[in-house]
């Protein structure tokens, strides 16, 4: 029987992400949480990572400003309109 | 396509506004980010967004939903960024794994494998970072996150800013941008480890400052 090789340091901080990702084999991610256990830099680092990754989510979003977004529905109403089936214009390929 | 994509589509098809302006607010931070990583100004990315509508306005009818219709609207985003950056003459491919970055995190932090007692651990491991206790200090974190972001080459950029900063799950990542499950993780990878690096390099300035300070 095979003894399954501890899990060092240099290769868990590779493994991060397919970890929070739930990506990890079984005994892939059992050996990733045995490592954290036991290693404190490691739980310092994965730690960081869940911080890291919750800064991101708090970027507020970017939008487009108000006259653009007018533009674009009047495009969308004078392309579109209101009929089905209406004639566009007459440069449209068909 | 799925029931609430087609849905959707014939809604537009018709010529219905409110499902068009739904679809634009609930689109366009993605797009604008993502575009942001093909071209040199936020001004340019807004440009290249209106562009992408306007394609997408005049291809409705051509659409067959194959594809889905977020992927169908990201193609065209890719394609109008790609060619307005080309035209910029800042040259950006975006295969998947064609940004070798080497490293981010520095291999000298680990002891080598060959070390008698701790092969591949920590040499020099991660302080853990002070919780900032007011507003101003939660500002520069941003800004240290945002210009990290800005730095990163553009496939590890466009992924993490779906997948973290826009919440999309992996799945809607790999189908928008017609990447494998195994690419998108590598690039988010990468690009987490970076935003996390330039965090570190912060919080330890930080504390410098704070250490001399005393």
């Amino acid at each position: 029987m095979t003894e399954q090789p501890e899990l060092q340091c240099k290769a868990l901080v590779q493994l991060v992400t397919e970890y929070l990702d739930d990506a990890l084999a079984p005994h892939e991610r059992a050996a990733f949480e045995r490592h954290v256990g036991e290693c404190e830099d490691c739980g310092v680092y994965l730690e960081q990572m869940r911080v890291t990754i919750a800064a991101l989510g708090e970027l507020p979003p970017e939008r487009l400003t108000g006259s653009a977004r007018e533009r674009l529905l009047a495009t969308f109403r004078s392309w579109v309109g209101p009929c089905n089936g209406a004639p566009r214009s007459s440069t449209t390929p068909s | 396509m799925q029931t609430s994509d087609s849905e959707l589509v014939a809604a537009l098809k018709r010529g219905d506004e409110r499902a068009f302006s739904r679809l634009i607010d609930d689109l366009n931070p993605s797009l604008l980010r993502v575009a942001m990583a093909h071209v040199s100004s936020r001004a340019v990315a807004e440009e290249v967004v209106q562009e992408t509508w306007l394609g997408v306005i005049r291809g409705l009818d051509r659409f067959e939903g194959r594809s889905s219709l977020k992927t169908w609207i990201f193609r065209i985003l890719t394609n109008t960024a790609t060619t307005r950056g080309a035209r910029e003459r800042r040259i950006v491919p975006f295969s998947s794994l064609a940004d070798n970055d080497g490293e981010p995190l520095d291999p000298d932090r680990f002891f080598p494998s060959d070390h008698e007692r701790y092969p591949d651990h920590w040499a020099l491991g991660p302080t853990p970072w002070e919780t900032p206790e007011d507003d101003l200090l939660s500002a520069e974190t941003h800004e240290v996150i945002l210009s990290a972001i800005e730095e990163l080459p553009p496939a590890q950029r466009t992924v993490i800013t779906l997948r973290d900063v826009e919440g999309w799950p992996a799945a809607e990542v790999c189908d928008a941008l017609e990447v494998s499950e195994g690419n998108q993780r590598v690039l988010l990878h990468r690009a987490r480890t970076r935003v996390r690096a330039a965090l570190e390099r912060y919080h330890d300035a930080v504390e410098e400052t704070v250490a001399h300070t005393v």
